[in-house]
């Protein structure tokens, strides 16, 4: 059975000003069970409505996105979503936060399981001192561990991680990915990851979907990283293939960009900026 | 043990309290004494300039040949009152104790009809008015608690029922109590013609505190209806991945995400219902503050300005409190949100 297949997906967006706005255009992909993909582009390239149309809290303009070949109607818990910016509920506690979603997806198992259910997964990632504090009273590292908790107690079959390192501080996002990797491996996740990092989509996942820029965005290539598991973060960032691999993936989002804006008239050839995760040239 | 005492008070907005304590225990001396100067003292020192300045004005002004009461006029008026209030305990401990004799004197009647026949002629004293302009208040703002969350709700969830009760928030919402008073009398006292004018639901009761709702429902319903449109789109995602259906996302996120702005709109409707109140009062004649200042307006003698500064003060630290009780609700039922005590 298939797992997870976008087909021929376009998404247009109504704007009052600005009328009809293309975003995606026939984007399609296929993911299998377990495997960890990474979709990368710059802003605006529709990448997390592409993630949103995964999750069901987004549907296609046209074309349609099926999990175990089923059409994808609406959100469910067996696709959980690790936001962006957490997105915990201020007034509920860690523990609490986590239960919201352990009572709503397993109502029919008793009180105190569901308490162990969502202890056991604060535990996992590390959070077993901090079940009783507010989100406003941890640091950013753990909201967004809790974030992951309460993901992982749905129990689903595919995780969607909405760019959910972006706003941490280095360290803590390497922490972070580094206990991913880990439970991608122990728990046998399949994830979808959004992210605009180059380094942390060649590092954590087994293919580098990489796209063209919006309005129209479709995939422009995908790279395969053949990198063994479980992986180590010093010996992969060491190696000549990253090195190959995120050439690979810089030439081609610089060229695209480079060649969508030129063509607009809006960059001129002379300023070359930063791209995320790389050193900007001597 | 001393930590969450203080720090009880602090969540619940009774700030005053909590220097003298922390100084008194020693605690951040330098710091809470800084803090006792700027709570305490500022306003302390500015509540003394104006007793100073009205007390030179009392001794300059004279309006109808009667001296501008003083602030000493006033508080003697204010013992005054107390005075009155319990001699009028004292006869309606009497009255009771007439009703009692009676009761056992006549065992064929019931106690009611006795108290029927030997009713109380005492005029209401100046507590029992206070406790019928309050009465009357929360009763109107319950009313209008009631039906605005619901309805705000509604129309924080619903674009097209906000559309439909938006007009009527932007027409009614501006009118004055005081045009409201004259269609709610007629309609109430036309509904209430056969209930008996000593009953709990007096006609000027119900008139007061129907227009107390009407005028405290809008704070309330733009609030709700505010709050709950604007709950983080990333919070309601997280109700849909759960699938958690209307009345889960409605229960366990928007209202809780909206709850400090709605209570925000329940504490301005509290200020604008007692507001309303006492000018509902001293035209339906709720025997309420509103009524006891109007009878002192009628009835002009040498007490008469004292007594109603009385007044005018006593509506102003019930008010006070009033809002001070919000604030304290608020917070705590929404704790980790600051409330800006202003």
């Amino acid at each position: 059975m298939k797992f997870l297949e976008i087909m021929q997906v376009s998404k247009h967006f109504s704007h009052p000003t600005k009328g009809r706005i293309e975003v995606l255009d026939k984007v399609s992909l296929e993911m299998r069970r377990n495997e960890f993909i990474t979709i990368i582009g710059h802003s605006g390239c529709g990448k997390s409505t592409l993630l949103n149309m995964v999750a069901g809290l987004d549907a296609p303009s046209s074309g349609a996105v099926c999990f175990k070949e089923r059409e994808i109607a609406r959100p469910g818990p067996e696709r959980a979503v690790v936001f962006q910016n957490h997105s915990l509920l201020p007034w509920r506690t860690v523990l609490a936060n986590v239960m919201l979603a352990v009572d709503a997806v397993f109502p029919a198992i008793p009180k105190g399981e569901r308490l162990a259910k969502a202890e056991h997964w604060l535990g996992v990632v590390g959070l077993k001192e901090q079940l009783h504090k507010y989100p406003h009273e941890i640091s950013g590292g753990q909201k967004q561990r809790t974030g992951l908790a309460r993901a992982l107690a749905m129990g689903p079959e595919l995780m969607l991680f909405d760019e959910p390192f972006g706003a941490l501080d280095e360290l803590t996002r390497s922490q972070l990915q580094d206990e991913s990797l880990r439970l991608h491996g122990d728990e046998h996740l399949s994830v979808f990851m959004v992210t605009h990092s180059v380094d942390e989509a060649i590092y954590m996942s087994d293919r580098v979907v990489m796209m063209n820029n919006g309005p129209n965005a479709t995939i422009g290539r995908i790279v395969d990283i053949d990198f063994p598991r479980p992986r180590e973060r010093l010996k992969v960032f060491e190696s000549e293939l990253f090195a190959h691999y995120r050439n690979e993936c810089i030439r081609f989002l610089f060229s695209r960009r480079h060649g969508a804006q030129a063509a607009a008239g809006l960059l001129s050839e002379a300023t070359v900026e930063p791209v995320p995760g790389v050193p900007a040239p001597a | 043990m001393f930590a969450t005492v203080t720090g009880f008070l602090e969540t619940i907005g009774l700030t005053w309290f909590v220097p003298p304590l922390k100084i008194a225990a020693g605690i951040d001396r330098r710091y809470e004494a800084r803090r006792f100067v700027r709570m305490i003292g500022l306003p302390g020192l500015a509540i003394g300039l104006f007793l100073a300045v009205w007390w030179a004005l009392s001794t300059q002004v004279v309006i109808k040949g009667h001296a501008l009461p003083g602030p000493r006029e006033v508080y003697a008026a204010g013992g005054r009152m107390v005075g009155e209030y319990q001699a009028a305990r004292r006869v309606h401990a009497e009255w009771l104790r007439g009703i009692d004799e009676q009761v056992v004197a006549n065992p064929t009647m019931s106690r009611a009809e006795v108290m029927a026949l030997m009713p109380d002629t005492a005029a209401p004293t100046y507590l029992d008015q206070i406790g019928v302009s309050l009465k009357t208040v929360f009763t109107g703002f319950l009313l209008a608690a009631i039906t605005a969350i619901p309805l705000g709700i509604l129309c924080g969830m619903n674009r097209a029922i906000f559309e439909m009760v938006n007009p009527f928030i932007q027409v009614f919402r501006p009118v004055s109590p005081i045009a409201w008073l004259p269609i709610v009398g007629i309609v109430v006292s036309a509904g209430m013609a056969d209930v008996a004018a000593n009953s709990f639901w007096a006609k000027s009761y119900v008139i007061s505190a129907v227009v107390v709702c009407l005028c405290s429902l809008w704070p309330i319903l733009i609030n709700t209806a505010g709050g709950v449109a604007n709950v983080e789109r990333d919070y309601l995602n997280v109700a849909r991945v759960l699938n958690l259906g209307w009345v889960g996302t409605v229960w366990k996120v928007v209202l809780p995400a909206a709850l400090p702005q709605i209570f925000n709109g329940l504490r301005l409707s509290i200020g604008v219902g007692w507001m309303v109140l006492i000018a509902a009062e001293t035209l339906s004649q709720n025997p309420g503050l509103g009524k006891f200042v109007w009878d002192m307006y009628q009835s002009s003698n040498d007490d008469t300005l004292a007594y109603i500064m009385i007044a005018v003060l006593t509506i102003g630290v019930i008010g006070f409190v009033l809002d001070r009780m919000m604030i304290a609700l608020q917070r705590l039922v929404s704790p980790g949100v600051g409330v800006q005590v202003r």
